[in-house]
């Protein structure tokens, strides 16, 4: 369970899912862009942000649709080759909403595609984070969704570390990074 | 949708380095808090206007709505000041007691009254174990390092008595002397 302060978290509840109402809901018209009704009526289809589904869900208010990303044909494409696809196009928060979205709406075949797709990308991920000592990374990370993005960045930077130890540069003391991102802003005209 | 505008603190953060502090953004505070504030109105209003209702689901739902909202909200303005928290108490480790004045500005009031007590309990706790856990963050190989001046210091205290450092000039010096002047970037380390 992540933390209730995790940045993360919290984005990745704000990913919309598509859902299907099951009763009348007063006041809240403005919620559908289709009707000038002030209420939400019965079976109307919005968007809504996952953190808001979960606790309504729990409450028996609404029926949970599927997600553009999870649907059979996107599934079918991670099936065929997932290692290029663009998931950060597809959602940023692909597995973290994945796994989410799969406890919620009890999809097993959502899970499965997620464990797969996951264990056929990692090898890639984890191979180019060992090998891009000092280059410039954003177009090797550009493709990955946000959980393979933390693990690329924890194994370049082990990495970055280890080569350092390899050349005797650890001892070296350096400007603190807070101040080394703030100065850099500071020079800019 | 409630909660776009506390969303929009957090990518804010998000988006700068992981290491800065960016500007506090108090409009958009005070604006997440308004929100708070009327839906917490119309909650309230919905329960006198449905008093005998408010079982039923369209009005229970309603309320439920809201309320998330307001949880949702409150969840984001304090991961906001957290997350703001954390990075502060990075940079006192880093760069010592002194506040760089362009970092300063991006803080709200209360957060540089938390820079200071953090710091005071940090020093009181230093004093009191007889070390200054800040120094020597790494293992050190020399007692001596050769150092390039990047900015005009004037005389400053050494163990060995006064030196003047001025800009583009370089010195051999003790470790312990110079390390929090390299870490706030005004001498640079010279292998």
């Amino acid at each position: 369970m992540a933390s209730y302060y995790d940045i993360d978290d919290i984005l990745t509840d704000q990913e919309s899912i598509p859902v299907e109402l099951k009763t009348d809901i007063i006041k809240l018209g403005h919620f559908d862009p289709n009707t000038d009704s002030p209420d939400l009526k019965e079976a109307c289809k919005l968007d809504l942000p996952l953190w808001l589904v979960s606790t309504m869900s729990k409450r028996g208010l609404l029926t949970v649709l599927e997600p553009k990303v999870f649907t059979k044909p996107y599934r079918e494409t991670l099936k065929a080759d997932s290692v290029h696809v663009n998931l950060r196009d597809w959602n940023e928060y692909f597995f973290e909403f994945g796994m989410k979205f799969a406890i919620l709406s009890q999809n097993v075949d959502v899970a499965d595609m997620l464990l797969d797709c996951f264990t056929d990308r990692y090898r890639r991920v984890m191979d180019m984070s060992q090998n891009a000592v000092n280059e410039d990374t954003s177009d090797l990370t550009k493709s990955l969704d946000a959980l393979e993005k933390r693990l690329f960045d924890a194994g370049h930077l082990a990495d970055k570390e280890y080569t350092k130890w390899k050349l005797r540069r650890v001892e070296r003391i350096t400007t603190a990074l807070s101040l080394e991102a703030a100065n850099r802003k500071r020079k800019r005209p | 949708m409630y909660g776009d505008i506390a969303i929009d603190l957090l990518r804010e953060l998000k988006r700068s380095a992981t290491h800065l502090i960016p500007p506090y953004n108090a409009d958009k505070m005070r604006m997440v808090m308004e929100e708070i504030k009327s839906l917490y109105n119309e909650v309230k209003n919905t329960l006198e206007d449905f008093d005998q209702r408010k079982q039923d689901l369209p009005v229970a739902g309603s309320m439920e709505i809201q309320y998330q909202g307001i949880l949702r909200n409150k969840r984001c303005l304090l991961a906001y000041l957290n997350e703001r928290t954390l990075r502060l108490q990075e940079l006192r480790w880093d760069v010592g007691a002194i506040l760089p004045v362009h970092i300063k500005e991006n803080l709200s009031l209360h957060e540089i009254d938390y820079f200071t007590e953090y710091s005071k309990g940090l020093n009181t706790y230093m004093q009191s174990v007889g070390l200054d856990l800040c120094s020597d963050s790494l293992p050190p190989k020399d007692l001596y390092i050769e150092v390039r001046v990047l900015e005009d210091l004037g005389e400053i205290a050494t163990e060995e008595g006064f030196i003047t450092l001025e800009k583009d000039s370089q010195h051999f010096l003790r470790r312990s002397d110079v390390e929090a002047l390299i870490k706030q970037g005004s001498l640079q380390h010279v292998a």
